[in-house]
């Protein structure tokens, strides 16, 4: 039996010991286990499935949800030298497709978006190669119970069973008691060995501000930045606070700021990423569509200038910075109205009653001639978003409304509508306790805000790091050096296109002898 | 009000109120038809057409909502739309802040996708080639095509001497071709370059405190534009190694895959009853094509499917009554003549879209 060693961490990916967890579970996986592994943010979950991915006979399937994440880890790990990295995913074109199933082997890390995998042609080519790990990653969307549930996780222990039952790896970063539960029985996991670590990041310290107005709020978010040293990250709830924050504070606190949010384009979003792990950019203001996919060690703080959906979110989202080890702090800024934006967008991700509503009168009408109309069609004309729309399907098959050809069987449909409004009523009374949850751990100026935080995931506190928390009585600054000189701004502004231009080309007189090293 | 919302207000203004929502959405965003063909001609709509083309169509349909729910764009019962009174006065009000740069023309070099190929293939290449010479071996590229990457790595010099040459090349060359811009507009292109040393701007970082960040784009763009038109005046002479990031000619055509089957076909001598039966085509898709196929070969001779007289009657007719409706054209002509003959007919009259500039 192989078993991981430090000599063969240092001799495959240079690291010279194991974090927290890893060896573990590494060892655990190598010994043919299915494992839950719950490691917080940062903590280096890639090494659990790269590691045995070199050992073990066959291909790695890496199941992940987000498809931007996927091409940010492809490419880091293309950049380690992990040659054999891949991604399929629906921005994968037809051919592109067909050469990647085509040149699978036993180094190929493949990650994999959970759509792809309801494929056939797709799980047919890949059961052609052997499987030798099954990871799933960002494991809790599995559940209902998580904060963000994806239908198509639930059918992810079918595709494994197809693929010949390899073993499993479950990885998420924070997971309930209730959601582990729900991953070790959807993705059928047995042979188990679970793996939970605390979600505490000791060197994280944790800060709640509270701001009367707007103007204080902004006010505390400035001081904040300009005593602490960066790289940073500012959450925003919303895009057009993002581009006017990081105007602000190039302006106030002479650093070098950018905005990061959906609404960019694709290589926009890249560049801004790579300023900031180049070290080019000191503080990125963005909404949480950023941080999935940054691998940068040394952010020193993660501000929030609002109030998180859920603890998940919070711990998710704090849990960026310090991933190097180093102190670092975590700043919550917020205003009592706050509370209105999370419980709107709650309320705007699920399907309403009147939703629901005008979906059964449009799957009744029977086009003369047409026969009944097709699930994804008549979802599609009664809701607006994506996620309705993956909800609304998914339901519809589990009612079993929806027959082999996609068309919709009324037959069936029985009480299933009052189910389905049930269900997101529940959903949404759901996600609300979670907001709630973090709300009053926010407003909780007297308890530990950590060990609220623990509680919440179901841990005790164990250990009591300083500094800990604003109830805790240590302010951010305490321990931080405080900035002694402003960044110089982005240090090229001045400079003009023709200089930058023969520096990119290395042309510049003196550098052009000696340049190359 | 951005620059987006202007874009589609001059678009709602040139189609005169004989086109529908849908088609303009479909021209900005640069919607490959025989339709978004004909129509970026007929209208004089070509700088224009295919700005949109970075945006989904559910965005830019949500430019028009947004303009419809402000009173500025008005829709008739028939689909139609137009400018209000408030959207003309807000378009002549816009005019004074946005006007396309110079240089800009999607038609020619965002439609076909053109420029995006050139500027993915490019900026690749330059921040391997200086990341590569500054000494740094794994990086981050910048563009996550799989096929721009294929193709970088495929054309990627592979010597030092070689890549020194390129570097020098690239180098003389960028700087000739930008000195003809002004350094407001060099600027804007070098600083979007990522390279050994820094990471390339946003656009948000480009266009400054004030400025609008997709008017920038805009403007980023049309240095593109102007590089690939300069490019393309000495392409046969082959005189710069830039034109190797060019999009090859065959693969610049706006003609859709299908319609280019058929002309083939066509070429070959079969009538449209066996091209129909070989492609399993309705009669109204080949119908289509051919509309296409006349408007993109100037050469190609439509009085193979209807007679010189017809189309020339089309012709003045469209002329006389000054519109381009088809409908308007069918009503006076009677049932005597198609929809086939008046698109063909009109389609005639305009030739090659590239030919057409505002
Ligand atoms: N054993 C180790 N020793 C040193 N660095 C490690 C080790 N394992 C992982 N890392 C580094 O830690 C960082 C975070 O790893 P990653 O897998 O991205 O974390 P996450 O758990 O958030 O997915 C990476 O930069 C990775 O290279
Ligand atoms: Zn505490």
């Amino acid at each position: 039996m192989h078993k991981p060693s430090e000599e063969e961490l240092k001799h495959l990916f240079g690291f010279r010991a194991f974090r927290k967890g890893q060896k573990e579970i590494i060892a655990k996986i190598l010994a043919g286990h299915d494992v839950l592994a719950v490691l917080p943010t940062g903590t280096g979950k890639t090494l659990c499935y790269q590691y045995p991915s070199r050992i073990l006979k066959g291909m790695t399937i890496v199941v992940s949800p987000l498809l931007s994440l996927m091409e940010d880890q492809v490419h880091q790990l293309k950049a380690m030298g992990e040659k054999g990295a891949c991604a399929l995913n629906s921005h994968v074109s037809f051919r592109d497709r067909e050469r990647i199933l085509a040149s699978l082997n036993d180094r190929s890390i493949l990650f994999v978006s959970p759509e792809m995998l309801q494929n056939r042609e797709v799980t047919a080519s890949l059961s052609r190669v052997r499987t030798g790990l099954f990871a799933v990653d960002e494991a809790h969307c599995i559940s209902q119970w998580g904060h963000e549930f994806r239908t198509d996780y639930l059918k992810l222990a079918q595709v494994r069973e197809e693929l010949g039952n390899p073993p499993c790896l479950a990885l998420t970063a924070t997971a309930t008691e209730k959601v582990q539960e729900d991953i070790i029985s959807h993705l059928k996991l047995e042979r188990l060995s679970r793996c939970v670590h605390s979600v505490d990041r000791p060197n994280i310290s944790l800060h709640i501000k509270k701001a009367g107005t707007y103007e204080e709020k902004e006010l505390t978010l400035v001081q904040t930045v300009n005593q602490l040293k960066g790289p940073g990250i500012v959450y925003t709830a919303t895009r057009a606070e993002a581009d006017l924050l990081a105007v602000k504070l190039r302006h106030r606190c002479g650093l070098r700021a950018a905005s990061y949010h959906g609404g960019m384009e694709k290589e926009d979003r890249l560049l801004v990423q790579q300023q900031f792990v180049r070290d080019e950019t000191d503080v990125v203001c963005c909404t949480n569509a950023f941080g999935m996919g940054i691998n940068k060690p040394n952010i020193r703080f993660v501000v929030h200038y609002h109030i998180p959906q859920s603890p998940e979110h919070y711990v998710q989202e704090t849990g960026r910075a310090g991933r190097g080890g180093g102190q670092a702090c975590a700043v919550l800024v917020y205003q009592e109205e706050d509370r209105h934006l999370p419980l709107s967008m709650i309320v705007s991700d699920l399907p309403t009653d009147d939703e629901i509503d005008l979906l059964y009168s449009v799957l009744k009408t029977v086009r003369p001639g047409a026969g009944p109309p097709t699930a994804d069609e008549a979802v599609k004309s009664c809701v607006s978003s994506e996620s309705k729309e993956r909800l609304l399907c998914f339901y519809l098959d589990q009612e079993g409304l929806i027959g082999e050809d996609g068309r919709i069987i009324m037959t069936n449909a029985g009480s299933s509508k009052q189910r389905l409004k049930n269900r997101f009523q529940k959903r949404k009374k759901e996600k609300e306790s979670q907001f709630f949850s973090m709300e009053s751990m926010v407003k909780d100026h007297e308890s530990c805000t950590r060990e609220l935080l623990l509680n919440y995931f179901g841990e005790a506190k164990t250990v009591s790091p300083v500094p800990c928390c604003s109830s805790c009585g240590d302010s951010p600054f305490s321990f931080q050096m405080v900035k002694t000189s402003a960044s110089e701004g982005t240090g090229e502004a001045g400079t003009s296109w023709e200089s930058l231009l023969s520096r990119i080309f290395h042309q510049d007189i003196g550098q052009k002898r000696t340049g190359h090293h | 009000m951005d620059v987006e919302k202007w874009l589609f207000l001059t678009m709602t203004e040139r189609l005169k109120g004989q086109r529908t929502g849908s088609g303009a959405v479909y021209l900005l965003n640069g919607k490959r038809s025989s339709q978004t063909l004909q129509d970026a001609s007929l209208f004089y709509v070509l700088p224009l057409t295919g700005s949109l083309k970075h945006r989904s169509v559910t965005d830019v349909h949500g430019i028009l909502s947004t303009l419809a729910a402000s009173g500025l764009v008005r829709e008739t019962d028939r689909g139609l739309i137009d400018l209000t009174r408030e959207g003309l006065s807000m378009k002549q009000k816009l005019d004074t802040t946005y006007t396309l740069p110079e240089h800009y023309n999607a038609g020619r070099f965002e439609w076909n996708g053109e420029a995006d190929w050139f500027w993915k293939r490019l900026s690749l290449y330059i921040q391997s080639l200086s990341s590569v010479m500054a000494g740094i071996k794994t990086f981050i590229p910048i563009q996550y095509d799989y096929s721009v990457q294929s193709w970088v790595r495929d054309n990627f010099p592979s010597s030092r001497q070689e890549r020194e040459d390129a570097a020098a090349s690239l180098y003389s060359e960028l700087s000739s071709i930008l000195s003809a811009l002004s350094d407001e507009y060099a600027s804007l292109f070098v600083r979007r370059l990522s390279s050994g040393h820094r990471a390339g701007e946003s656009f948000t970082q480009l266009a400054g405190e004030t400025g609008d960040p997709n008017f920038t784009y805009i403007r980023f763009r049309s240095c593109l534009h102007f590089i690939l038109a300069r490019l393309s005046e000495s392409r046969s002479g082959k005189k710069y190694i830039l034109q190797n990031f060019m999009k090859p000619e065959e693969e610049r055509t706006l003609m859709s895959r299908s319609a280019r089957e058929t002309l083939d076909l066509l070429l070959e001598g079969k009538t449209m009853k066996e091209i129909g039966q070989i492609r399993r085509l309705r009669r109204s898709t080949l119908e289509d094509h051919v509309v296409e196929i006349t408007m993109m070969h100037s050469g190609f001779d439509a009085s193979r499917f209807v007679s010189s007289s017809k189309l020339e009657l089309v012709k003045n007719t469209a002329e006389a009554l000054g519109t381009n409706r088809l409908k308007v054209i069918k009503d006076t002509l009677g049932s005597d003549i198609d929809y086939f003959t008046i698109r063909l007919a009109l389609a005639e009259m305009k030739g090659d879209p590239h030919a057409q500039t505002f």
